[in-house]
């Protein structure tokens, strides 16, 4: 509580840069905390859809936790639930509306995943989990954090799904004509949202093994 | 006839976890034993039972265009689709919210037996997903609550599913990095692949 | 723990607030909207059957489309605005007061008829446009208009690469009776010889259900106007 009385030296304090770090290695969102992988696994097809998502998700995740660190002394315990998804969707439907007012052609691209950003619980979760019982800048970079150590994920994934499920990353042909010509064929099971499942196992497993303090026992 | 349809589609074909693969993020937490999963599965049966049917009157008596000209023809042409979402969401929050309230009067015993689950309801995207699915469907009231049913019935079926899998799973030799959440990650995609035979089905 | 009447008061608040900054953002921005959506409409129609040049867009559209109303049965009704009809509102009146629009464009004496169409896919509403050449049963172009489907499997359709499988399939087979193309499953399927199927998309069957199913639903009520259209050409 200290660094409420003197003005802090630096623009991030340690226990603020693990905020940010955490969540993309050992408190991965994904991987660790088992949020927001809904509907987000479909999306991870493509490089570029998975890119559009990991951003909203990042701007979403770290302005609702804003919103709800300001009110937080004033919402009622018995409906906080309401409140924090009355505010989430009321701030995303309000941008969606905007930019289907002034920036149409982006809107389209991005009114689909209106609905998978509002759904995520990762947005829900860390409200839950850290905006409820923290100051703003510290639910900002917790958001922040959060929402990169999600899209890195989706990242990976989608890197995998693409190359094997198309042969092409970010929508260029990676794999050469001559591969097909000589028998290699497309991964019709990349495209399925098992493929992202067995993808996202496998992280899990990479990752406990470099650290297996995050084993779990049970 | 087209009801049993409604619901074996709805249960089996277009399985909410398995062919969606929404309302993962409880179906992965909260399947480690069957005994919790159980508890899990029948609160999401209750809340798409009640939240479809819900959400439909509120779809179709406030929010389509027209749906206020029977108050007066002047407001025919009041359209609040837009408030779609967030109605939608209010409801299901407000439903757990209160079916968390009789039960904690109530039902004190169920309560502290299913209380942890109640609020992680609240963020399952497969309830908000029946009830959008629903109104792009355009199903009828009573096929709503059928549909409603179905969805619940095939969420519970298959995390009972994951469940027994991951107690049998204890005994077997499963790499430590991978046991636990990772494993239950693979399974489920083999799960995925296996329900898509499902899909071949038309109804 | 806050107090009951506090709980009551707070949700109040808050409904109003949520509700009031929502309905003025929706209602000042409605004309904006409406516009965009209107030209994105417009420029759908123009992309299944020319180059769009978005410069001269607005002049093409006026010059070379001429928008026309039918009832179901067939016969052209005057004084009703194409745009103005929802097609989905339209599906649910009694038949004899449907109203369906027909875009037909015409330049240096070649002529193309645009039906649009209204579909469900997983997500939302499906919208597209269909051009059919002078005989009203081969597709000229078709452009998907409207969808929010899965990023990358679904909503794929609106890519040209989709869109141009429809090319020269037919909407009618040669005894004349209306048998509209449908999306077969999967995708890597030679649909060469087959005039009435088009290759589909893996992981997306439930959307490309919903496109099949608007194209059946969606031209079994234009079938009348297209008749009627034949006999008068």
């Amino acid at each position: 509580m200290s660094t409420q009385l003197q003005p802090a030296p630096t623009l991030l304090s340690k226990k603020q840069k693990k905020l940010l770090s955490d969540p993309i290695g050992d408190n991965n969102p994904i991987t660790i905390q088992v949020l927001g992988i809904c509907s987000a696994l479909a999306i991870t097809t493509q490089l570029r859809t998975s890119l559009v998502m990991a951003i909203s998700v990042i701007f979403v995740v770290a302005c609702s936790n804003v919103a709800i660190s300001l009110i937080r002394k004033g919402i009622p315990e018995r409906i906080r639930m309401i409140v924090q998804l009355m505010v989430v969707a009321g701030l995303v439907v309000l941008v969606d509306q905007f930019l289907k007012a002034f920036a149409y052609d982006i809107s389209r691209q991005l009114s689909v995943y209106i609905g998978l950003i509002i759904t995520n619980c990762i947005v829900m979760g860390r409200l839950e989990a850290f905006a409820l019982s923290n100051r703003p800048w510290d639910a900002f970079l917790d958001g922040i954090g959060n929402g990169i150590g999600y899209g890195a994920i989706l990242m990976v994934v989608a890197f995998f799904r693409e190359l094997f499920g198309a042969g092409t990353l970010f929508g260029y042909q990676v794999v050469p004509q001559a591969f097909y010509d000589a028998g290699y064929r497309n991964n019709g099971i990349m495209l399925t949202p098992s493929a992202a499942m067995f993808l996202i196992g496998i992280i899990i497993w990479i990752h406990r093994a470099r650290k297996p303090k995050l084993i779990d026992i049970s | 006839m087209e009801l049993v349809n409604i619901f074996i589609r709805s249960a089996f074909i277009e399985n909410m976890v398995l062919a969606y693969f929404l309302g993962m993020c409880s179906f992965l937490a909260v399947s480690k034993s069957v005994k919790t999963a159980t508890g899990l599965g029948l609160a999401v049966v209750f809340m798409l039972s009640v939240t479809a049917p819900l959400n439909w009157l509120i779809n179709n008596y406030l929010l389509v265009k027209g749906s206020f000209a029977w108050i007066s023809p002047a407001l025919a042409e009041v359209d609040l689709t837009f408030l779609q979402f967030i109605l939608f969401i209010a409801v299901i929050a407000s439903m757990v919210q209160l079916l968390e309230m009789i039960m904690e009067r109530f039902f004190p015993p169920l309560y502290s037996a299913l209380g942890i689950f109640l609020p992680l309801i609240t963020v399952n995207c497969a309830i908000l997903g029946g009830s959008l699915f629903m109104i792009e469907r355009q199903l009828s009231l009573d096929e709503s609550v059928v549909y409603g049913v179905g969805s619940g019935f095939g969420f519970l079926l298959a995390i009972v599913a994951l469940a027994a899998i991951r107690e049998k799973l204890r005994y077997s030799n499963v790499p430590a990095p991978l046991r636990g959440l990772g494993i239950a990650f693979i399974i489920t995609g083999l799960m995925g692949l296996a329900f898509m035979s499902f899909a071949g089905i038309t109804l | 723990m806050h107090s009951n009447k506090y709980t009551v008061v707070y949700a109040s608040v808050l409904t109003a607030i949520v509700g009031a900054s929502l309905a003025i953002a929706v209602g000042g921005l409605k004309p904006r909207q409406e516009r965009n959506a209107l030209m994105a409409n417009r420029r759908a129609i123009l992309q299944t059957v020319m180059e769009v040049n978005p410069q001269t867009l607005e002049a093409d559209y006026q010059s070379l489309v001429t928008e026309r109303v039918f009832d179901l049965g067939g016969k052209e009704v005057s004084g009703v605005e194409a745009f103005s009809l929802n097609l989905k509102d339209e599906a649910r009146k009694p038949n004899a007061q449907q109203r369906l629009p027909l875009f037909v464009f015409s330049r240096d004496g070649v002529k193309r008829y645009i039906v649009p169409m209204q579909g469900a896919g997983l997500w939302g509403p499906i919208g597209a446009y269909l051009a059919l050449e002078a005989d009203l049963s081969t597709i000229y172009g078709v452009a998907f208009s409207q969808e929010k489907e899965t990023p990358g499997l679904g909503a794929e359709i609106d890519r040209p690469f989709f869109e141009d499988r429809y090319k020269g399939k037919k909407i009618y087979n040669d005894g004349a009776t209306l048998e509209p193309v449908a999306v077969l499953r999967g995708s890597g399927n030679n649909t060469a010889a087959m005039p009435h199927a088009v290759d589909g998309l893996t992981g997306a069957t439930i959307t490309l259900n919903g496109v099949s199913r608007m194209f059946r639903d969606e031209l079994s009520r234009y079938d009348r106007i297209f008749a009627t259209l034949r006999q008068t050409q």
